[in-house]
Parts: structure tokens; sequence; C-alpha cells
């Protein structure tokens, strides 16, 4: 889960490879938020994110807090008809319901981003 | 023998006053909700709203439109808020004390609408609900299906099948 403010994202486990701090000399990376679609903050990523899809994968600066986090899949609804249409998010497949409120359940490789972003397989 | 005869004549009278006044009560009648937007007062089709919710949280979410408040959850269901302002397609305003949340369902979407308060639920026959005013605002005229006349108010009655088909394709 990825915490932005306060919004909170959630990606499927399966979908992420790593997650390793950004090393000086790192090229720069796309940003987790404009990925997604949100509004991009100025500070400097201090995570890198890398995600998988099929022989893909995709690095991403991440600002925000990173965890772990295990939902009951009763918490995990359809996202309703009308904010599937209108939302800004990329990429939003399910919305989860804890304690805290919302979470947004999001594919970001299901919406096609530049190639310049995207690790061919085997890097 | 003759006040017999009166007294079936009132008897009859009575029958057929009682048969016009069924006619009557035997016009289409419709139920709406009725609310109020600022200093405006609208009304919902009462097919179409299914609870009338008081005060519940509304949680955010990021990448909503101005206009959709988040989400709501009602008994396990999570279902979006709408500002009633954003589906008439004006700006979108937080709202007093008397906000209540109106889960409608139209056009096969559901949400909860958020209006500045419940006034009524109202009975009301068909024939009092005329044509909308060809002088009406053109964004309007798409999502109002009639007027009411009450007392020295004028109530719009709004389309909700139309409302939610708009806003879900971007209009409003």
């Amino acid at each position: 889960m990825v915490t932005i403010g306060a919004g909170r994202f959630g990606l499927e486990m399966s979908r992420v490879a790593t997650l390793h701090p950004v090393l000086d000399g790192t090229a720069v990376l796309p940003s987790f938020e404009g990925l997604v679609g949100v509004a991009v903050s100025d500070a400097s990523p201090r995570r890198c994110l890398v995600l998988k899809a099929g022989g893909e994968r995709l690095a991403i600066g991440v600002d925000g807090e990173v965890s772990i986090a295990r939902l009951p899949t009763r918490s995990i609804h359809p996202v309703p008809p009308l904010l599937a249409a209108r939302t800004a998010l990329r990429g939003l497949k399910a919305l989860a319901v804890d304690p805290q409120g919302v979470i947004a359940i999001i594919d970001p490789m299901a919406d096609p981003q530049p190639s310049d972003s995207v690790i061919p397989a085997g890097q | 023998m003759t006040t017999e005869m009166t007294s079936v004549e009132a008897i009859l009278a009575a029958r057929a006053s009682a048969a016009a006044d069924g006619t009557a009560e035997e016009e289409a009648r419709t139920k709406l909700v009725l609310v109020s937007l600022d200093a405006e007062w609208f009304a919902l089709p009462g097919v179409h709203v299914r609870e009338i919710l008081a005060a519940i949280p509304v949680h955010y979410l990021p990448g909503c439109p101005a206009s959709m408040d988040g989400v709501i959850n009602v008994r396990g269901a999570i279902e979006t808020a709408i500002d009633l302002r954003g589906l008439l397609g004006a700006a979108p305003a937080p709202g007093g004390e008397r906000i209540r949340f109106l889960l409608c369902e139209a056009g096969g979407m559901r949400s909860a609408v958020r209006v500045d308060e419940v006034l009524d639920v109202l009975d009301v026959a068909q024939s009092r609900i005329s044509e909308p005013p060809h002088t009406l605002a053109e964004e309007r005229k798409a999502v109002v299906s009639g007027i009411l006349s009450m007392d020295d108010r004028v109530v719009t009655v709004l389309d909700l099948d139309r409302m939610f088909a708009r806003y879900r394709a971007g209009l409003g």
C-alpha cells in the first residue's frame, strides 16, 4: 500500500517485483503520482518500486509511505459505475474499506505508459 | 312515505357524488421527494429514491471530480456520493448542517445524492406537474421533467435517469 497525503493506494503483491531505496545517480524515474493520475509533488522519490506484468517491468519513484497490508476479501468492493466513469485515477480496479477509510486498488500497468518507463524483460 | 322517497333520493344523490369523488381519486399520482439546494426547491421522483440517509461518513478518494464528495458505505455496499449541484452542472458547494444524502437508483446506476435539506415527501396528482417552460436554461432542460407549483413556490421536478446518464458521460 502506498500512502500519499490523504490518499491510499493498494497494489496487488503479485504485481510488485522489488522495492528499494533510490540510489544516487539513478536516472529520473516516472512518479507514482503521475502514473496513477494524481497531482505530482515536488519531492524527490525516496524509493524505487518495480512493478511487473507479463514479461514487462515498470520502475517508478515513490515518495510516500509504502507498507504491506492484508485485506480480508469481504473488504474489497467493485468500483461504482459513476466513479469508474469520472475518476481521474488510472488503473482503478476496486475499492477496499478499512477502519481508516477507503483504499484505491490500482493496477498501473493496466494503462499503457510511455515506453521509456518500461524495463524490457531480462534487465 | 314522502320522507322515505326523499331519503332514497338523498341516498342516490350521495352515491352519485361519492362515485364522482372516486373517479377523481383514481387519477394517477406520483411520489416526490422535495429537497432544497441553496434557495431553490427541487423534487426527485420517489420511485428512484431508495433511502434518505442522515449523517453518514463520506470517505475521501483521490481523483474524484469536484462534484463527487467521495464514497460512502451503506450497510456494506460502497456507493458514490455526489453533490446535486454537480448533477445539475453547477459549481459544487459544501452545504450546511441539514445536508442529507438520498440513495438514488436510476438508469441502472446507483449513487447517493447530497442535498442541502430534505423538506418533505409528497404524493401529488400527475396533473399538477406541468411541462417545463421554454425559457428554462439549456443545461437545465436536459434534466428537468416538469414544474410543480406549491403555494407561492415553484418546484423543479428532476429526471434522475437523464441526470445520471449525463453525469456518467462527463456532463456536469
